[in-house]
């Protein structure tokens, strides 16, 4: 069982203190940016769509190659969402449910292949409406949110089947990519 | 031989996420709001940002309160839709931005708050409905 402080202090220090444990390792800070970059480009592109995104796939598969670090990247995704949409109730959905996929991921990342992180990706899809229903309901009250995820969910059912399809046939290719830019790094 | 056994895993693993899809789908057949069909009299009240309230009384056989909208001469909406529906944000040239000042455009059905937006919102005979200005 995965203990959340402990996770987050391996976070902590391996986003601060590496490789000399007294700086911000420049490859740590990079490869943030390049995550949250994505993350956002690839949502920015595919806003139109209604909950066909990429996010779910990246945040998966950051976290199966690069561990704890991912979870700075969805940290510093959602603020930037905040920063650029304004922060809204949605804004403490995105805190828990976006946080939750990335637990998720890291707790099966020892098992992780297409299929297992393929259901997992498409059991967030589905639940994602009911996780944001968790701050509506705290702010509006449970009658609301349950009336708000009941309206939601052929959204969510897209969410999750839209899920699904892109990381069956995303998540190789992109592991693998992943891993030739690890070998050829300098 | 592993290929199969992949392929396999790929059809379980989507038989998953489709029973579970499908038991949501009833979920909202179930227990999504029902529109009713046939000829309704309805009243929309919009309170603007000064408070001042403009009444209109509707007789309609619309089946959502967005249909409402624009049947009403002099009244105009003006929004936003995503995939949560349609947001409101300008009513008769009034704009709440919620981004600039917290300012939104509540839904209220019989004097509390909608609990759906105006695309999902069904209008009732008898309702009263209101478009107000909130900050």
């Amino acid at each position: 069982m995965v203990r959340i402080s402990s996770l987050l202090q391996t976070a902590t220090n391996t986003v601060l203190f590496t490789p000399n444990k007294s700086k911000v390792s420049a490859l740590t800070i990079t490869n943030v940016g390049v995550m949250v970059a994505t993350m956002l480009v690839g949502k920015w592109i595919l806003a139109s769509l209604p909950n066909i995104e990429v996010v779910s796939l990246f945040t998966i598969v950051y976290t199966v190659f690069f561990g704890s670090t991912a979870f700075f990247a969805v940290i510093v995704f959602i603020i930037v969402e905040g920063i650029i949409y304004g922060i809204g109730w949605w804004f403490y959905g995105y805190l828990l449910a976006w946080p939750i996929l990335f637990l998720i991921a890291y707790i099966l990342r020892k098992r992780a292949n297409r299929v297992n992180m393929s259901v997992a990706s498409a059991l967030f899809g589905l639940s994602f409406g009911m996780l944001c229903g968790i701050p509506y309901g705290i702010m509006f009250g449970l009658k609301a949110a349950v009336a708000w995820w009941i309206a939601g969910i052929p959204y969510d059912i897209l969410h999750g089947v839209g899920n699904f399809i892109i990381c069956l046939f995303l998540y190789d290719p992109l592991i693998r990519a992943l891993n030739v830019v690890k070998k050829t790094r300098p | 031989m592993t290929e199969k056994k992949n392929n396999k895993k790929v059809v379980l693993a989507a038989i998953i996420v489709a029973v579970i899809a499908l038991a949501m789908l009833l979920t909202y057949k179930v227990a999504a709001p029902k529109a009713t069909a046939g000829t309704k009299n309805v009243t929309l009240e919009v309170v603007d940002n000064n408070g001042e309230a403009t009444s209109y009384e509707v007789c309609t056989d619309a089946e959502y309160l967005i249909d409402i909208f624009d049947e009403i001469e002099g009244l105009t909406v003006d929004g936003t839709t995503s995939e949560y529906g349609l947001y409101i944000t300008t009513v008769n040239g009034v704009l709440a931005d919620y981004n600039a000042d917290g300012a939104y455009w509540s839904i209220l059905v019989n004097d509390e708050y909608g609990q759906y937006g105006a695309d999902q919102q069904p209008v009732a005979d008898g309702d009263k409905y209101g478009l107000v200005y909130t900050k």
